[in-house]
């Protein structure tokens, strides 16, 4: 007869419950050891049990019929505590201590047992129909990859999970914050991809990661997450991603707390292990050392230096240079050679523009004007050759605060030389401010220092500098005080969150202040928040100023303009 | 003006001519004819990107940069300074350092300030310049 193969296999099952009963009946007593299969019938299901008689194992089942199951249990019910139904690479170990338990698990209700104890091994927890309907996904969704994609890694590709037709059709709840959802996804990962390496996890609505230790105890070889385009809102979540002892690389774009990255630092906090997020590294220092073959920094025999310890040397530098170089600029001739040069250039901030002797040493030149030609031929000489020069140029800049936190640095050896590259951030200290407290004006720089292995030491031989506006890229707790103050012009100017972080962004120390000014403005001519704040900032936040130009332009205004 | 003095200048004035060059050449190949690039990398180069080391020039641009989309940048500030002890003779320098301040978008995303250190060496005999350490940083 012309059967599909799923009614082949229920009479198989059939088959062999009856053989069981019948056998059992013959014995009248409990045999141990696996049972003979039945070589009439190569499709029929293995059944095998332990000597102990308490465990029974099902093998070689196609679908499972749950009417079938129930009664293959009914015939077992004096001896199986644990059942366990394999089917492909699914293994389903039910207890039977616990009827909701397992009723759940198989959809079995009023079955009864004699409530003989059972060890309650590993579970699913989730109705079975709902653990084959995910295994399936997880299998479709990684055998579709586009094989160029494919970076060498096991990936997972969970994302958009939550709304995957087969998911919503069948009312699956998927809860990344369900301990009893986080396991069994868990266990199915581990069965059909165990090597995983990276798992994206993109877009399911989660939004606390309590469960992920769960995650990582499935997937322990993790190097990839990503969880970009969900719920996460704070930083500590991250923390629990440290069990997750091989992971390299996070993605979290797109969550609540990326709208305000966070710093290097408080990432590192929570996973100390993490080597980038969101794409970018989270060490600061990055040593060329190692990777550069056939070169090496060379320091006389007699030198402390440990070369190994490239780090560590730069961080004593640093600290040692920049801290002479804020509190005593006079002490900085131990640092340079004697014949070193110096120069500074970049595009620098309006209140070091302001200072008259000041002019960046830009050498670009693109056009071929004569004018062009003489600021270039000037600027090739603003360079500052010699020690003594150089230390009275330094002296006579103003006082300086440098932001060590802030600083991103990159180390490369050349020759006999050493390149450390310096970004951060340092702020000029004005004791003219009012009320005759410090001013601090805050900006950024990028730095080269050139260091060489001279018979005095080791001493700076270039000192090249680059100012320009504050980024705060890197700043912990400039990102702080912005988010503070953020919420502070929001309520103000009644604007979203992130419109008052750019505003605050831009205006960092001065940002309540033209929040304030902004907000008078624009109630005087009701124009709406972003044209009120473009006609200040064209008038250099002069209200006056700006009036007359709000004046200027007023009869081609249009209603859009304007507050509604 | 001591002789001295004049080489000093000399120098100066090279090492500037030199980089002035080289940045205006360099940035109009990343914007319009990348796979040209290579060509101004000496062969032991090697190229730090956001933290990140790349050994050889090779792997940097299979790895990383015939990924990137469109690169357009916008260059604020140009300094270079020649590292005295490579001089050859008394006026001609032979390392020179460069440090670039500008701006650059990624396709179609908004700008950023990026700052980059180009340290460019002589062909051994020659006035032919081409970089040897190359480190890139966003800021």
């Amino acid at each position: 007869m012309q059967s599909t193969t799923r009614e082949r296999k229920s009479y198989s099952l059939q088959m062999a419950s009856a053989q069981l009963a019948k056998r059992r009946r013959a014995t009248n007593r409990n045999r141990g050891g696996p049972e003979r299969k039945d070589n009439r019938n190569p499709n029929r299901p293995t059944v095998r049990t332990d000597p102990s008689q308490r465990r029974l194992r099902i093998e070689g089942l196609g679908e499972i019929n749950i009417s079938e199951a129930r009664d293959f249990l009914r015939t077992r019910q004096r001896t199986a505590e644990i059942v366990t139904f394999e089917q492909d690479h699914l293994g389903v170990d039910i207890s039977l201590k616990d009827p909701e338990h397992y009723s759940r698990c198989l959809k079995l209700s009023q079955t009864c047992f004699n409530g003989r104890t059972a060890i309650v091994k590993t579970i699913y927890t989730l109705p079975l129909s709902h653990i084959l309907i995910l295994s399936r996904i997880l299998v479709e969704a990684c055998l579709s990859k586009d094989e160029g994609s494919d970076d060498g890694t096991n990936k997972v590709d969970l994302r958009g999970l939550v709304s995957h037709p087969a998911i919503v059709e069948n009312d699956i709840k998927v809860d990344f914050s369900d301990s009893l959802f986080v396991t069994a996804l868990a266990k199915i990962i581990n069965r059909q991809f165990p090597d995983a390496q990276t798992l994206l996890m993109d877009n399911n609505n989660i939004k606390n990661l309590r469960q992920f230790n769960i995650l990582s105890q499935f997937v322990p070889n993790t190097i990839n997450l990503s969880l970009s385009g969900n719920l996460i809102g704070s930083l500590d979540e991250l923390g629990h991603l440290k069990s997750f002892k091989s992971l390299k690389n996070l993605l979290c774009f797109n969550n609540p707390i990326a709208v305000e990255p966070p710093s290097n630092d408080a990432v590192l906090d929570e996973i100390p292990h993490l080597q980038t997020f969101n794409g970018l590294p989270l060490e600061s220092f990055s040593i060329a050392g190692a990777a550069v073959t056939g070169t090496s920094f060379k320091f006389p025999e007699n030198s402390n230096f440990i070369p190994e310890d490239n780090r560590k040397f730069v961080n004593d530098f640093l600290t040692n240079y920049f801290s002479t170089y804020d509190n005593n600029r006079l002490e900085l001739g131990t640092f340079y050679s004697a014949e070193a040069c110096a120069s500074i250039s970049g595009v620098p901030p309006s209140h070091c523009q302001a200072d008259g002797n000041f002019v960046s040493r830009n050498l670009l030149m693109t056009s071929n004007s004569s004018h062009s030609k003489s600021r270039f031929d000037r600027n090739v000489d603003l360079m500052v050759i010699g020690r003594e020069a150089i230390i009275r140029t330094w002296f006579g800049r103003p006082k300086t605060e440098h932001d060590l936190f802030s600083f991103r640095v990159d180390v490369t050896p050349l020759d006999s030389s050493l390149f450390i590259n310096i970004h951060g951030d340092v702020a000029d200290i004005s004791d003219k401010g009012n009320k005759g407290s410090a001013r601090k004006v805050r900006y950024s720089f990028d730095r080269v220092f050139i260091l060489q292995s001279l018979p005095d030491g080791i001493k700076i031989v270039n000192d090249m500098l680059s100012l320009r506006n504050l980024s705060g890229r890197f700043t912990k707790a400039m990102n702080e005080t912005n988010i503070d103050n953020a919420r502070k012009v929001a309520r103000l100017l009644d604007e979203s969150f992130e419109w008052s972080l750019e505003f605050c962004r831009k205006y960092v120390a001065n940002a309540l202040d033209c929040a304030q000014i902004l907000l008078e403005f624009r109630n005087t001519t009701n124009l709406r928040t972003d044209f009120a704040a473009d006609c200040l900032e064209r008038s250099q936040w002069d209200v006056k100023n700006a009036m007359a130009l709000f004046e200027q332009h007023r009869p081609s205004m249009l209603p859009e303009h304007f507050r509604m | 003006m001591s002789d001295m003095d004049k080489a000093a200048q000399e120098v100066k004035l090279t090492s500037a001519k030199v980089a002035n060059q080289l940045v205006q050449v360099y940035y109009d190949a990343l914007q319009n004819n990348r796979p040209n690039m290579m060509n101004f990398y000496a062969p032991t180069a090697t190229v730090t990107w956001s933290g990140f080391n790349y050994d050889s020039v090779q792997s940097f641009f299979a790895e990383f940069m015939s990924n990137l989309p469109s690169i357009s940048v916008n260059l604020s500030s140009v300094d270079a300074q020649a590292v005295l002890s490579h001089v050859i003779g008394p006026s001609t320098p032979s390392l020179i350092t460069i440090l670039i301040l500008g701006t650059i978008s990624f396709g179609s995303e908004p700008a950023e300030n990026f700052s980059q250190t180009l340290v460019i060496q002589a062909d051994p005999g020659t006035t032919m310049f081409r970089i040897v350490r190359d480190v890139f940083r966003l800021v």
